[in-house]
């Protein structure tokens, strides 16, 4: 007689089907008291501001009246134009890199991606004080120079990883090679530049330390101007609304971008033919990826090292700083790391649910960093004070921590995906019939082949918790002052020669990682794990 | 305990309009291959899905070795069934060496007999000196070796294989079939290879079965399939097949190439296949040839009636006698030769 | 999985050193984040200041009384948003706050508690204590006028509403007005001017404007320094801290540089307050009396006029800055410190209006 196997269990789709349950963007109900606790970390900041905005506000109208129009122009326009002039720089310098062999090329490969360790605030430091010039242009060279990394590294990714052969196919179609890069190249690797501006333009959106600095009105410098100058919360937080719709925007045109293209990755991996240049191309290639790359680290690292010489060593010693800096780096890094992992699980289950997480991540990652902070404080606040300890020591940690994953999980995000994709449906299910329990799968195939990737997640986010100013200003317990608050702390009392030591110390300590991430993509190839 | 070392029983899987399988039944048994011949949409890959356990069923039951393992209310999760799987991509891991894929399913055994069983596994598949190499550095043909011997490594009694030849060079093919059938056979496992190719499945097959829009057209020997169809698709199935619209009288239905017999009366079908086509020049033929195809030893041949109406007929003749264009032939079928079908 | 990672060996050394730097770092910060106690206690400190002198300022208590001095430092309003979301809990002992505003801010949001200490009543003067004893101001601020001699005469910036006059046409350079010493300026011209008056003052200034505005007070000092142009409004201490630098270069902005200190024929040069305050729900009491005492103290007052170049409320404590005493005993502006701080939203709003970015 048929005997039923001990290791039968009820089929669990088939459950569902019958109860009739539905599903919610792909997910069954049940998934959903989980992902509902993950989405909720970069959007309860965000939801604070929607909250706050909905109150009655005094000052609206004459912000609304008098500031608000050219705020919003100004955001627009530096968004636009920065954003602009990023894309196009690090798209040439990506296609350069990857497409040509010139003089330099194996070191610029990786050193172009450099300029991310460079903080915008200190940039416009150095930028601002060398040049005596403040405003637009100025802020705009700033944005350009250190954000264009973003869109060179996810180009530089496309390209290498794009099917040789429709190039080779275009070439003997009769393309040139402008005609190669413009009609084959540059399509196929749309989604991921739209990737790498959007990331751009979100850094400029939430931007507040640089436009301070260089006077630039944009809106998130409204959010701030409502709330401290005019004490008006609501009215702040309407204009941190108008942002955000403004980045739901921006996401919602990048996944425009993205629908509807084959990501052509072939298993079979060939060394890309790089096109040698000679003569006046030598020079100008050459020549592009060095000033961009003088632009972005070289000219401020050296005005900053000048400024410090200057004023002589520093009074207090970095020490300190630079251990809470590393300490809040790991740490953060590891709690963002956590989210984002599962916040990447959760999509491949479901391509509605990955939308959706991802636009909540990139919300919270266009929420200016004291807006998130703030609005972590409104939730403790809101708590109950006999349930809020005090912030110092723990809870502070914890809070910061939470506002670096609201922030930063948009960053780890991509590259997370992107590793978890790299164990193919098909492979899981054969080590599903070899006998691998969902733990052995995971440990033995999803991770190791996810681990490159989460590296470089952890990197990047690395980087950002160490540039990253306004939260941990607001949040920071007793004792815990970062080089970015360090350094902030001497320019906000005019002491610039003061403020470039910890300033070169960020941008030393960020090279760290950056190095490593841009030095490791540039060795992986399609094809090998 | 069933005979049978893998067996389905009426199994039926609706994916919301679509029935994806509609009582489906069949079975291996241990040695043994059978063929699955459809073409994309049949429902063959679902068959495959639903036996490891990778889908559930709406009907029926699936039992492995004597064992249920799927039905309506339960399924045995894939990697507790004792059947294995070589997926059309190979899936191998990219992170493993040859070696380490193949161990990748002894989990159950200590190290140095993994180690041990993997390379001698990879031995009786030709890749004996490969086990360090990733799998970016086999070719091909290397890769699919590797997918099979991985997933025969851990016993298992099936083994269930997707369109394992798809991907590999038409010359490597009969090697790598011949290999496989005396590997498998030597591991004494039942094998279900679902395919479009019929040259294929024919080729490897001990047992062949049609599906088609899910449902199980006809299952056997192949040479009881291919010169008994049981009806026009299942013909179509396992190679080319003209047909002619007929009228069938008394058991009997009239063609231009003669009378034969008739299971049915009313409309039916008369077909047969080209090989089985006799052609005669003939000044005075029925028939004329419109055109001629191919080289090398056989030709194939389009023939219409002479009056130029009609459907058009396909012979497959030998080039050294084969008819010019234009010219008038006759034609003619062994009884045994002619299919008829309801229409 | 490990084995994978393993293989290569260059990935080998960075997880090694990345491992290796984030446990060390690790150590260290738990070092660092642990709050130290000294052998008399502790007391935290939440301060809005960020001027370094402040270091020795916590290094003399420190060694003084043997009292560990926990602090942190950020801007005044995210400072205020942290007290009251810390609400009860809050292990805020002394606010150190600058701009009578911020005082008026936080004293109406609960944040403090009135202070009985004899010795603060007899070094502080009424006029710089909060009406319920709940905040003390230890060092004073002018805002003035920064000239160039060479283009302006000195009768021609003798008072505030002088810079709203054509006759200065294209040589005014001042910081955006976002920033609080502005908003401060503006309030007590609000309160003393009414709202129309103060805005056709501030249109005045901005149609003088020599450039638009940008950068900070020592910003628009160089600029004088630079010719840009030939009028500016600065705190006094940056002035001062200019003249009494040993950078050659700073001293030479200095030289080119006069001061004016306004109105001292008419209500007096607008002065702001920098002082400290005890928490609400300070848990350390004794120990925040007596930093809030410290800070009044001879010595501490020395610190604030000698690194700082603040008016000190002490006069004898400016012994060691002459070039600070030098500008001493001026007529102050005695509008209310409240006025400073109800009339901000709207001294925001007359700058909007007026175009004074």
């Amino acid at each position: 007689m048929t005997t039923l196997d001990p290791a039968a269990r009820p089929s669990p789709a088939r459950d569902w089907e019958r109860l009739g349950t539905a599903k919610l963007l792909g997910l069954p109900l049940k998934d959903w008291s989980l992902y509902a606790l993950l989405i909720a970390v970069p959007g309860l900041p965000v939801l604070f501001t929607v909250l706050a905005a909905l109150r009655p506000s005094a000052s609206f109208d004459h912000i609304a009246r008098v500031l608000l129009g050219e705020m919003a122009l100004t955001s627009l326009a530096l968004l636009v134009l920065a954003t602009l002039g990023a894309t196009i720089l690090g798209v040439i310098a990506a296609w350069f890199v990857t497409a040509y062999q010139f003089w330099g090329r194996t070191v610029l490969s990786w050193a172009l991606a450099l300029p991310l360790a460079m903080p915008a605030y200190v940039a416009a430091y150095a930028w601002g004080d060398l040049t005596g010039a403040r405003g637009f242009w100025i802020a705009t060279l700033v944005y350009v120079t250190t954000l264009y990394p973003y869109v060179y590294l996810a180009a530089r990714g496309a390209f290498e990883a794009q099917s040789v052969c429709a190039l080779e196919a275009a070439r003997l179609l009769g393309a040139g090679a402008w005609k190669r890069f413009v009609t084959v190249a540059l399509p196929l690797a749309r989604p991921a530049i739209a990737a790498g501006a959007a990331l751009t333009g979100l850094e400029i959106a939430a931007d507040y330390g640089a436009a301070d600095h260089l006077g630039v009105a944009t809106l998130t410098i409204g959010v701030f101007r409502a709330w401290f100058s005019m004490g008006d919360l609501a009215a702040a937080a309407r204009i941190a609304c108008l942002l955000l719709v403004g980045v739901l925007f921006l996401v919602w045109l990048e996944r425009k971008s993205r629908a509807g293209l084959v990501s052509g990755g072939s298993t079979r991996w060939r060394t890309p033919q790089r096109a040698p240049v000679s003569g006046v191309h030598q020079v100008l290639v050459t020549g592009f990826c060095f000033v961009i790359l003088t632009l972005g680290l070289v000219i401020p690292v050296l005005h900053l090292a000048n400024l410090a010489i200057a004023s002589g060593l520093p009074e207090r010693a970095l020490s300190k700083p630079l251990a809470a800096t590393a300490l809040l780096c790991a740490l953060g890094a590891s709690a963002t790391l956590v989210l984002a992992g599962l916040s990447a699980f959760i999509g491949q289950r479901s391509a509605q649910a990955s939308a959706f997480v991802r636009a909540v991540s990139l919300a919270g990652y266009a929420t200016p960093g004291a807006v998130t902070a703030l609005g972590i404080l409104a939730a403790l606040a809101l708590s109950g004070s006999h349930v809020v300890a005090a912030l110092s020591g723990p809870l502070a940690i914890v809070a910061l921590c939470y506002a670096y994953a609201a922030r930063f999980t948009a960053a780890g995000l991509e590259p997370l995906s992107a590793g978890l994709e790299k164990s193919t449906r098909s492979m899981r299910e054969s080590a599903q019939t070899l006998g691998a329990s969902r733990i052995k799968r995971f440990l033995t195939l999803e991770a190791p082949l996810a681990a490159p990737s989460a590296f470089a997640a952890a990197l990047i986010v690395a980087v950002e918790i160490a540039k990253e100013l306004p939260a941990t200003t607001i949040l920071r317990p007793f004792g815990l002052d970062t080089l970015a608050v360090r350094a902030h702390a001497y320019a906000a009392d005019e002491r610039l020669g003061a403020a470039a030591w910890p300033a070169l110390a960020i941008v030393l300590v960020a090279l760290i990682p950056t190095l490593l991430f841009s030095h490791g993509l540039s060795k992986s190839r399609a094809g090998q794990s | 305990m069933s005979a049978f070392a893998l067996e389905a029983r009426n199994l039926s899987r609706t994916f919301g309009a679509v029935k994806a399988l509609d009582d489906v039944s069949l079975s291996l048994e241990a040695g043994k291959v059978l063929a699955l011949l459809g073409q994309s949409g049949s429902g063959k890959s679902t068959l495959l899905r639903v036996l490891a356990g990778l889908e559930s069923l709406d009907a029926g039951e699936v039992y492995a070795d004597g064992r249920l393992v799927s039905d309506v209310r339960t399924t045995v999760p894939p990697e507790k069934r004792p059947l294995g799987m070589v997926f059309q991509d190979y899936a191998l891991f990219p992170h493993l060496t040859a070696l380490g894929n193949v161990a990748f399913g002894l989990g159950h055994l200590g190290k140095p007999e993994r180690r041990a069983l993997a390379a001698s596994w990879l031995d009786r598949v030709g890749l004996g000196d490969r086990g360090d190499a990733f799998p970016h550095e086999l070719s091909g043909g290397e890769q699919q070796r590797v997918a099979l011997a991985r997933a025969l490594a851990p016993n298992p009694r099936a083994i269930l294989m997707d369109e394992p030849f798809s991907g590999l060079d038409p010359h490597l093919r009969a090697d790598l079939q011949s290999s496989m059938l005396a590997t498998l056979a030597e591991a004494g496992v039942a094998a279900l290879i679902v395919s479009h190719d019929t040259e294929e499945a024919l080729a490897v097959a001990d047992q062949v079965a049609i599906i088609e829009h899910g449902r199980i057209l006809q299952s056997g020997l192949p040479s009881e399939v291919y010169r008994a169809p049981k009806s026009l698709e299942a013909a179509r199935a396992l190679g080319a097949v003209w047909s002619l619209d007929g009228h069938a009288q008394n058991g009997r239905v009239e063609t231009r190439l003669g009378t034969f017999d008739s299971p049915f009366d009313g409309s039916v079908v008369v077909c047969s296949r080209p090989e089985a086509t006799l052609v005669t020049a003939s000044d005075n033929g029925q028939f004329t040839v419109i055109d001629r195809r191919g080289v090398g030893r056989f030709l194939t041949l389009k023939l219409q009636g002479v009056t130029g109406d009609g459907a058009f007929i396909t012979a497959l003749v030998e080039a050294k006698t084969a008819p010019e264009r234009g010219q008038h032939v006759d034609l003619s079928l062994l009884p045994e030769d002619v299919f008829v079908f309801k229409a | 999985m490990m084995r994978t990672i393993l293989k290569n060996s260059r990935t080998r050394l960075f997880v090694s050193v990345a491992v290796a730097s984030t446990i060390l770092l690790t150590l260290a910060g738990c070092g660092a984040s642990e709050p130290a106690a000294g052998s008399k206690g502790e007391v935290n400190i939440y301060s809005a200041r960020h001027y370094d002198a402040d270091e020795q300022l916590y290094d003399l208590f420190e060694k003084n009384t043997g009292i560990a001095i926990n602090r942190i430092e950020m801007k005044g309003d995210l400072l205020l948003e942290r007290l009251k979301a810390e609400g009860t809990q809050s292990p805020a002992d002394v606010i150190l706050l600058v701009d009578a505003g911020n005082f008026w801010r936080a004293e109406t949001a609960g944040l403090f508690q009135s202070v009985q200490s004899t010795k603060l009543d007899a070094t502080v003067p009424a006029t710089l204590q909060g009406p319920k004893k709940d905040w003390f101001g230890f060092a004073k601020r002018a805002r003035v006028i920064a000239y160039d001699p060479v283009r302006t005469k000195a009768d021609q910036v003798a008072t505030y509403a002088q810079l709203a006059e054509p006759a200065l046409k294209g040589t005014i350079c001042v910081r955006p007005s976002s920033n609080v010493y502005n908003l401060s300026l503006m309030s007590s011209f609000i309160a003393n001017w009414g709202v129309p008056k103060a805005e056709a003052w501030a249109k005045g200034v901005v149609a003088n404007f020599a450039r638009s505005p940008e950068g900070s007070d020592t910003d628009q000092l160089k600029a004088i320094a630079e010719g840009k142009c030939a009028v500016a409004i600065v705190n006094h201490y940056y002035a001062v801290r200019l003249q009494r630098s040993t950078d050659a270069t700073e001293k030479a902005i200095a030289a080119k540089i006069a001061l004016s200190f306004p109105d001292q024929a008419g209500a007096g040069t607008h002065v702001n307050i920098s002082g400290g305050a005890l928490a609400a729900h300070a848990p350390n009491k004794a120990n925040a009396i007596a930093f809030l005492e410290f800070l009044a103290s001879p010595e501490a007052q020395k610190i604030f006029s000698k690194a700082n170049d603040e008016f000190p409320i002490l006069a004898s404590a400016m012994d060691d800055n002459s070039e600070l005493k030098a500008l001493a005993g001026f007529k102050e502006a005695q509008t209310p410190m409240a006025a400073l701080g109800t009339n901000q939203p709207e001294a925001q709003k007359v700058f909007d209006r007026a175009g004074w970015k």
